[in-house]
């Protein structure tokens, strides 16, 4: 065992934490190594040092203290809060904004970037999007769009991250002066936009109109 | 440790806030005294104590009975020790040693900082030792000092420091390690005077 091993284990032996294996290998080398024996006194004598400080008693006022702050959570609150309940709840509360606006950013975006219909076959009279034309409406400023979930969210979470990689890679073109829209789907990107996901977007990544 | 009061376990239904009162007055000496060695200072000290007891009502629910209650107690402990002395550390109150004090009256005094080394008269004083053992403890890191704490004032295996902290046996151990050893660093030249004074008398 070599003297820098030895210092890592000389704690653990003196608390008595080590293998026996362990424990009979530090002690092979203590026996033959004055510098770590020394390390080995003067930990211990640390560890003798620390557990004999003066024990403090704790101040009756501290509980005095404590007893008026939990008389003021109110008694009624904490007896009837059921936590076999909650959680489901807090679940479903999240869940439920979660899916309707994924839903309503989802399929008129997977629509309008995919040039596919996700209810019956596509309207005729809209030329596809992304058939290689361009479009005068919408262009993409990055390449690597990732389309993560499509119809609902399981969490908020999920919906951040389309939020934060996706969403805002829409911007409005600057030929056309008007901003992203998929009005040919019946819905303003924008407005659902500001709705839902200014909040959770960083000021700096927020679209700008 | 010998936990065998440890565990909470009333003999009739009491009521919440009695069962809490109990279970706080058995472990509120620990509990301060960790405070104290953590922070060093008996204010703070009675400010965090008093606020993991709050937090440990709050959460009272989630306490399952028949459980060591020392170890779910001292786990907010450690978490909220921890955090909140990281918290006030980020804005230290600095004074140098060398700064004058000015009274009430406008005179100013030399402020009279304790040699610990050259008085053999406080070398000795237990005080003197608590408190320079305490300036160490000061100086390392709350991680460091709350597993040296738990392991050789509170007498806690590391096993069960592991559970408080909510980290693996092999994380305990490194951090009882580099905590003893900064500590050894600052502590055994003291220590080494020390009983050359006591060997001379």
């Amino acid at each position: 065992m070599t003297c820098n091993m030895a210092e890592r284990l000389i704690s653990a032996y003196i608390d008595h934490e080590l293998s026996e294996d362990d424990r009979n290998r530090v002690r092979q080398h203590l026996a033959v190594c004055s510098s770590c024996m020394a390390t080995y006194t003067a930990t211990l004598e640390v560890k003798r040092a620390l557990s004999s400080m003066t024990p403090a008693q704790c101040p009756e006022c501290v509980w005095e203290k404590v007893e008026r702050q939990i008389t003021l959570i109110p008694f009624d609150r904490e007896m009837k809060r059921d936590d076999s309940t909650k959680p489901a709840w807090s679940f479903i509360k999240l869940v439920i904004p979660a899916a309707v606006a994924g839903t309503l950013i989802v399929i008129p975006l997977v629509q309008a970037l995919l040039g596919i219909s996700l209810f019956g076959a596509p309207d005729k009279s809209q030329p596809p999007i992304a058939s290689g034309r361009p479009n005068p409406q919408l262009e993409l400023t990055s390449p690597s769009v990732r389309i993560h979930a499509a119809g609902t969210f399981s969490s908020s979470d999920a919906l951040e991250e389309v939020l934060g990689e996706n969403i805002w890679l829409l911007e409005p073109t600057q030929a056309s002066g008007k901003a992203a829209n998929a009005s040919q789907h019946g819905l303003d990107l924008r407005d659902i936009y500001d709705d839902y996901f200014m909040q959770v977007t960083s000021p700096e990544r927020r679209y700008g109109r | 440790m010998s936990n065998e009061y440890a565990i909470a376990r009333p003999a009739q239904p009491v009521s919440k806030a009695a069962e809490f009162e109990s279970l706080v007055r058995r472990h509120q000496n620990s509990v301060y005294n960790i405070a104290l060695r953590m922070s060093g200072d008996p204010e703070e000290a009675r400010d965090l104590t008093q606020e993991a007891f709050v937090r440990a009502y709050r959460s009272f629910d989630s306490y399952k009975r028949g459980t060591s209650f020392d170890k779910w107690l001292y786990r907010i402990v450690t978490n909220l020790y921890i955090d909140e002395l990281r918290r006030r550390k980020r804005r230290p109150y600095i004074e140098s040693l060398d700064q004058r004090i000015t009274t009430s009256e406008g005179d100013e005094l030399d402020k009279e900082i304790p040699d610990m080394s050259s008085n053999p008269e406080t070398v000795y004083d237990r005080d003197h030792l608590d408190a320079f053992i305490q300036d160490a403890l000061d100086s390392i890191s709350p991680e460091y000092r709350m597993a040296v704490i738990l392991c050789d004032i509170e007498g806690f295996s590391y096993e069960e420091i592991a559970q408080i902290m909510g980290t693996s046996i092999g994380t305990v151990r490194s951090r009882i390690h580099r905590g003893r050893r900064a500590l050894r660093e600052r502590i055994s030249p003291y220590l080494e005077e020390r009983s050359r004074e006591v060997s001379q008398k």
